[in-house]
């Protein structure tokens, strides 16, 4: 059985717990064991690079020192937040011998020495379980489910690292959900900031980012979105209860994350409650295409 | 006789200046902006900004602190990076707002969006205490800071309805020694 350290992060264990029972589900599908890094911490997501620039690669450098300490060589870090600010960290540290002193001292006895390959989602399945094993464990065809991807801000634009695909035109998850069966149909937009960052803080400028979004989304001709991270998730699926609210506006685009898609190709069963926790609830399109 | 080449002449940072500052701080050199405007044509949160992107990165190499401390742009950056990674002499501006945001706290600038000031700060007082996040302590008290909690008293509801609100916080095994990185963090002031 593979083994591939585990940032589970703040999110998955509350306001997207719903992601990490797909997630789980499906890499457990994949015959893939997910090992959790020891007395993990908050990776101080956009407050702390935003307010406090020690701080916020401190945070990141905690969590990269324990997983070297377990000898964790490969982690996934599935909340883009959390990889953007894990990666950053990590390049900084390398390339910046006094900023990882520094670094190193603020968070002793601990000591990051660079020796943990921080890898989102995407990247995983593409490089470490590869599309025949995907092919091979794959149990249900997701034909006729048109989606658009969406990778949001961090998983392609990372300033100081190299991408894992095209900046500003990746194409992983579409390769993905056709490999699944599933007609990812392109759009301008799979890039386009959502506003995640002021969900709560500033309401009204989410939800003008995210109608943007929708709009285009149904322009080409769109039936779900498909997310990766789980701020992004949380954020295009709130804003849509919001604007039903609030406006009387109904897009009714259910958002998916990317391993429920996955997680149903490869027959795994999470039940009611799965698609319960969205707010979009998706079973109406799921039921037209005979896949719940 | 001749002029030395391009190359050899010495580059104009002047030193003391928020440019150099700036520079020292972060790497990046504000200097190399030709004002092509890339990044204020990509950015999209503009439309809430009082400058754009270009004119920041304009207003350092002018040494003008204080308009861009008290600014709204340094609040409304969400940091989604589209202008670092366009900028076609390789400034990461979004590092630059990070930066100007950084001097504005530790300067006690008023934050002119005060409610995404708050939030940052009671984000990073709340993994103070337990070394993670536990989201339902910080809407409550957020909203009660912010006075939206009738506003928005529906959304931790809905939130716990959907199955999506942690009801216990968790926490790292040791937290004095998890609060030791915050404490070491201030006795620096900061990186230099």
């Amino acid at each position: 059985m593979r083994r591939i350290g585990y940032y589970k992060s703040c999110s998955l264990n509350a306001s997207s717990k719903d992601y990490a029972r797909s997630l789980e589900a499906a890499f457990s599908a994949l015959h893939t064991e997910l090992v959790p890094i020891r007395d993990w911490n908050c990776c101080g997501a956009s407050s702390a690079h935003s307010t406090n620039e020690l701080l916020g690669y401190a945070l990141p450098a905690r969590n990269l020192a324990l997983a070297e300490q377990q000898g964790l060589t490969t982690v996934l870090v599935p909340c883009s937040a959390c990889y953007s600010r894990m990666l950053q960290t990590a390049e900084k540290m390398r390339l910046d011998d006094e900023a990882a002193r520094e670094i190193n001292d603020v968070i002793q006895p601990l000591r990051y020495l660079g020796t943990v390959q921080i890898k989102n989602i995407l990247e995983i399945l593409r490089d470490e379980i590869g599309p025949s094993e995907i092919l091979r464990a794959k149990r249900r065809d997701l034909s006729g489910l048109r989606v658009v991807c969406y990778y949001g801000c961090y998983l392609t634009r990372t300033p100081h690292a190299a991408s894992f695909d095209d900046r500003e035109n990746p194409r992983t998850m579409e390769r993905l959900l056709e490999l699944l069966g599933a007609e990812p149909v392109e759009w301008p937009y799979k890039t386009d900031c959502c506003g995640a960052g002021f969900s709560l803080s500033e309401e009204p400028f989410s939800t003008q980012l995210c109608e943007k979004l929708y709009d285009m989304a149904l322009r080409v001709g769109a039936e779900a979105m498909v997310a990766t991270c789980p701020l992004c998730q949380t954020n295009l699926d709130l804003n849509q209860d919001r604007l039903r609210r609030e406006k009387g506006i109904s897009f009714n685009l259910p958002v998916f994350y990317i391993t429920d898609l996955l997680g149903l190709a490869l027959g795994c069963d999470l039940g009611a409650r799965q698609w319960r926790a969205h707010f979009v609830d998706p079973r109406g399109l799921l039921g037209r295409h005979a896949l719940c | 006789m001749s002029d030395p080449s391009f190359a050899e002449r010495p580059a104009i940072h002047p030193a003391g200046t928020l440019g150099e500052e700036i520079r020292q701080q972060t790497g990046e050199d504000v200097f190399r902006c030709y004002q092509c405007m890339k990044c204020s044509a990509g950015c999209p949160m503009t439309f809430a900004m009082d400058y754009p992107p270009s004119q920041v990165i304009r207003l350092v190499q002018m040494g003008q602190e204080d308009l861009l401390l008290a600014s709204k742009t340094i609040w409304v950056c969400l940091t989604c990076y589209t202008c670092s990674i366009r900028c076609p002499n390789d400034i990461d501006i979004a590092q630059v707002i990070d930066a100007l945001r950084e001097r504005a706290v530790r300067k006690g600038f008023l934050p002119s969006k005060e409610n995404i000031a708050l939030f940052h700060r009671m984000f990073l007082e709340n993994v103070r205490k337990r070394g993670r996040t536990f989201e339902g302590e910080m809407l409550a008290r957020y909203q009660l800071k912010t006075g939206k909690a009738f506003q928005n008293a529906g959304l931790g509801l809905r939130m716990f309805l959907k199955g999506r609100m942690a009801l216990l916080p968790e926490s790292v095994e040791n937290r004095k020694a998890f609060a030791e990185i915050y404490r070491r963090v201030e006795e620096r002031g900061g990186r230099k």
